[in-house]
């Protein structure tokens, strides 16, 4: 399966569920009863923002346009219509997803289906930023980010931040070094973030790495160290 | 190097515990784990310790076989029982138990132990209780093991024990220091152990070679290559997923339930309804299949009555009186008479706790034994509410925990473990549930809200009588059964923090109200501790306002002086002279300055703050002066300072739980969000030891951290916020 090529890294990098179906009921009308089934079936794998009493009003309906693939009405599962085994390239490995996994959210095929647990489930809404992985370099929050947006995409976790022989990544090392997580939930998705943004910007100044790391949540209260390992490892980068 | 017996200065305890013994395994494997079983839940625990008279809860067993795992290649593990919710208590509790036993630290694993292993836990993880209650059990059991290796090697070496000295894990003659064993050549092949009943000392804290040193946390690495196991990351062979319906409202009752949409979805093993128990729950082949099939169960429900945010606030009312004295010095009711000199009333809303990582377990029922991997602060609430549901005796339920994403208090609680119990005992397999952030945000307890009606008299620019009419909801009552309740009569955890510490005031008074609220309510970072402080400290400093005097120096003539007093008023002073208090600040900025007491740890925080046009609160500098005792490991203790004050922000500033319709209206960070790293102030930490006793780091120093900020905006602007959340709309209100 080829992957989506409107989807790209600007898209995925501000991948707000409910925001992009608001750009995209602005500019198309669905009135197909098909693409209404696909929505709320989408809807119902989108569980965390599926609000008893908003039912149906925040649909990333723009999603099912954008999947290669097509929903098979009577079982009501999404097929891959090549008849392919979908593969994820993760960490530079084409792995094998069960079609369990297909239709579901990246978070998901990544850490139940692949068992890479590095990556956290935080809020399913795209809001707290655990779940942040790289896919195509781009910082993304997987817990919104559909299995089949990313076919073909190269996708890192943060099991493969480290090198292959196991040297920590600046930005782990920084971390480490500077005793930066408490319960560290969060800080798989701190880390992506910070190396995906250092990978843009590898001098950047404190209110720079403030911009880039706001986003991203952290319940212990490990902000200032995360400001300042996120510097170190600019130094250690450059 | 450590002789058998040596210095003078040492404490000296005999060991007087009886009857841990020895559970040794037939292999012979070297000195192995003690096995403990039938943990008690903690309630009982509780009960015990109040009928017995025995020490503080919090306390743990000085069992060494419980402690300490020793291998024939000299491998030494210590058995933590305490969980590693990111508050460092595997690291430091590590350094504590190696400390007396005389071995290098790069010779030691640190364990998770289980409610099957390790020393003997029953109180859980939490109350800012870890440190103070294993730094004496710890120490002991470590230094009885020494006495035993000691005394083995005596035997193997065929010596006296005098003869024998310790040094970094091996047993050396003192009169040739090269005929030496390791202690894993001691303990190697020995069936038996005797129990030591002769005498041991501890090390002065002048010869600690672990203890009070910030040696990096032993979690770390693992948790930063992504390899930590959390309690949502449990995977096992055959493993399958649930998923559960919790109810749409607080009263809601399952009436009927119809399953067959559910079975027909993919992916779907089993649909477990239980009207009964409220219950209704799937097991799927995966996560989504599962929840996505849950919510296919259609459910009629009673949703009781639709409580609105309105009618919880009015159980809050104190005006009938008819509150429980807890402090009553003097007589502040007649001394305030009918003509105050100042009055104010305080309030602060729900909150949840909002851990990151949800509600999470994984259960294996087989036949009539129970394997439990959970995110838990409280291994033995999980091993009892998972016998319950189950109906398998507790002593055949295993529970290991997990890392925890988060706790502060709602882990104490249970979660997803009974849950995934009922599903994995309905297929036969093991079952992982892990909780929507919906669920975790809606159907757990909370931190009650609070209100603090205060009146005052002032004489002569002194206060002459404090009167304190508090109200909140329960804390600690929902986890004790109700004969303990009459035993406490008040709730501590929602009176925690609310003693008037001034002991130069001659009348105070604090009486308390229990709210009923139909919504569970529970533990919560620091119980009432935020809250409380936030109206003592935000009263004192109107009173110092009133009386004309800085608000530094008023608390300072307030305070007592004897030893509680003075270490009061040093971390006021060392918190203030580190900040600059009292020298220019940019305009529109103004300091605000707090102080509390909390498990005995006393902090001092001044602010340094500012408010825009909008209402818009900017904390730019926070310094906070802690005097914990004794600090056993600085760095550990400076990040639980800086998780405090980011806690305390972001309910000062931000977080507010509102009900509405019978329901709590966030179901995620969208309608609750939490402070981020865009508004966080510069911090500096600081500690006094004051006398070497470590006491708790985990929750005192959130408590001085809304009254400071409070202070502080009324130095900056003259209005004053009784009510946090500090919004914007609130300070502008405020400021009119």
């Amino acid at each position: 399966m080829e992957r989506n090529p409107h989807l790209n890294k600007h898209q995925l990098s501000n991948f707000i569920g409910f925001e992009l179906h608001q750009r995209f009921n602005n500019s198309q009308k669905i009135n197909s009863r098909a693409l209404r089934e696909d929505s709320r079936t989408l809807s119902e794998n989108f569980e965390p923002l599926r609000d008893p009493k908003s039912r149906g009003s925040k649909l990333p309906t723009h999603l099912v346009q954008l999947f290669p693939i097509s929903l098979d009405l009577k079982n009501r599962k999404y097929v891959n219509t090549q008849g392919t085994v979908m593969k994820l390239n993760v960490n530079g490995t084409e792995l094998e997803l069960d079609d369990a996994y297909e239709n579901g959210l990246l978070v998901w095929a990544i850490r139940d289906g692949l068992g890479l647990i590095g990556t956290r489930f935080g809020c399913g809404a795209g809001i707290c930023g655990s779940c942040t992985v790289h896919v195509d370099g781009v910082a993304t929050r997987s817990c919104i980010t559909p299995v089949a947006s990313v076919v073909g995409a190269e996708i890192r976790t943060l099991e493969g931040l480290a090198a292959d022989n196991g040297t920590l990544h600046p930005v782990q090392q920084a971390f480490l070094d500077g005793q930066v997580p408490q319960c560290a939930w969060c800080m798989s998705g701190q880390m992506m973030q910070a190396a995906a943004f250092l990978e843009q910007n590898s001098s950047p100044t404190e209110t720079e790495i403030v911009e880039a790391m706001k986003d991203n949540y952290c319940r212990c209260g490990c902000y200032h160290r995360i400001r300042s390992a996120v510097a170190v490892a600019a130094d250690m980068i450059e | 190097m450590t002789t058998a017996d040596s210095s003078e200065k040492k404490r000296r305890f005999r060991v007087t515990r009886r009857g841990f013994l020895i559970g040794l395994g037939a292999t012979g494997a070297g000195l192995a784990l003690g096995v403990t079983l039938g943990r008690k839940p903690f309630y009982r625990f509780m009960a015990g310790n109040l009928a017995t008279g025995e020490g503080a809860p919090g306390g743990l067993g000085a069992d060494p076989t419980a402690w300490f795992e020793i291998l024939p290649d000299n491998t030494i593990t210590v058995m933590v029982p305490k969980v590693e919710m990111g508050q460092g208590a595997h690291t430091a509790i590590g350094q504590i138990a190696a400390e007396e036993l005389d071995v290098d630290w790069e010779m030691v694993n640190v364990m998770q132990a289980s409610n099957k292993n390790g020393p003997e836990d029953s109180f859980g993880t939490g109350g800012s209780t870890s440190i103070p209650g294993s730094y004496e059990p710890a120490r002991r059991a470590a230094a009885t093991l020494r006495m035993m290796i000691l005394t083995e090697a005596a035997s193997k070496m065929g010596v006296a024990v005098d003869q024998l000295q310790t040094n970094s894990g091996n047993v050396e003659l003192i009169a040739d220091p090269s005929n030496s064993m390791t202690y894993g050549e001691v303990v190697d092949g020995v069936a038996e152990w005797a129990e030591y009943e002769g005498e041991i000392s501890l090390k002065p804290q002048s010869e600690f070679k672990f203890i009070g040193k910030s040696i990096p946390r032993v979690d770390l690495e693992a948790k930063i290559r992504g390899e930590a196991v959390y309690g949502y990351d449990v995977r096992t062979d055959n493993m399958l997923y649930g998923a559960v319906v919790n109810p749409p409202t607080f009263e809601g009752k399952m009436i009927s339930a119809d399953t067959s949409r559910a079975e027909e979805r993919p992916g779907v093993v089993k649909v477990v309804v239980d009207i009964d128990k409220n219950f209704a729950g799937v097991v799927a082949q995966t996560r989504q299949q599962a929840q996505v099939a849950a919510n296919s169960i259609d459910i009629v429900w009673d949703e009781g009555k639709l409580w609105s945010q309105e009618e919880l606030d009015a159980m809050m009312d104190t005006s009938d009186g008819a509150g429980t004295v807890i402090q009553l010095e003097g007589d502040a009711t007649r001394a305030i008479g009918d003509s105050p000199t100042l009055t104010a009333d305080y309030s602060t809303p729900f909150a949840v706790h909002a851990h990151l990582e949800a509600q999470a377990a994984m259960v294996s029922v087989e036949g009539d034994k129970a394997t439990v991997f959970v995110s838990t602060q409280n291994m033995g609430l999980a091993t009892s509410t998972v016998a319950e549901e189950t109906g398998l005796d507790e002593e055949n339920v295993t529970v290991t925990p997990t890392y925890v994403g988060g706790g502060f208090g709602r882990k104490l609680g249970t979660g997803a473990a009974p849950q995934a119990a009922i599903l994995s005992q309905a297929v036969g397999l093991p079952v992982h549930v892990g909780w929507t952030r919906a669920q975790d945000m809606r159907d757990g307890y909370f931190r009650p809200p609070t209100r603090s009606s205060m009146s005052a008299k002032l004489e002569n620019g002194r206060i002459v009588a404090v009167n304190h009419n508090h109200s909140s909801g329960e804390v600690a009552f929902p986890f004790f059964p109700t004969f303990l309740q009459a035993i406490f009569g008040t709730d501590f955890g929602s009176w925690r923090g609310a003693f008037n510490i001034y002991s130069k005031i001659e009348h105070r008074q604090l009486a308390t109200h229990l709210a009923p609220f139909p919504i569970k309510t529970g533990w919560w970072r620091s119980l009432g501790l935020l809250a409380n402080v936030f109206a003592n400290e935000s009263f004192m400093d109107e009173m110092a306002h009133a009386a004309g005097a800085d608000p530094l120096q008023f608390r300072l003539d307030h305070l007592g002086d004897d030893k509680t007093g003075e270490r009061a008023k040093a971390v006021l002073r060392k918190a203030a002279n580190e900040i600059g208090y009292g020298s220019e600040l940019p305009e529109g900025h103004a300091f605000g300055i707090a102080v509390s007491p909390d498990v005995d740890t006393w902090v001092a925080m001044v602010a340094e703050v500012s408010v825009d046009d909008a209402g818009v609160i900017t904390v730019h500098r926070v310094v906070q002066a802690i005097d914990p005792g004794y600090v056993v490991n600085p760095d550990g203790a400076e990040a639980q300072a800086q998780g405090n004050i980011v806690w305390g922000l972001s309910s000062t500033l931000i977080e507010e739980m509102l009900v509405e319709n019978g329901r709590v209206v966030a179901g995620n960070f969208d309608k609750y969000p939490l402070i981020t790293l865009d508004r966080m102030p510069d911090m500096q930490i600081h500690f006094i030891e004051s006398d070497g006793v470590p006491r708790g780091m985990g929750e005192p120093p959130i408590g001085p951290v809304a009254a400071a900020v409070a202070n502080g905006v009324f130095n900056a602007t003259g209005a004053r916020v009784r009510q946090i959340p500090m919004t914007p709309e609130r300070v502008l209100a405020a400021m009119s």
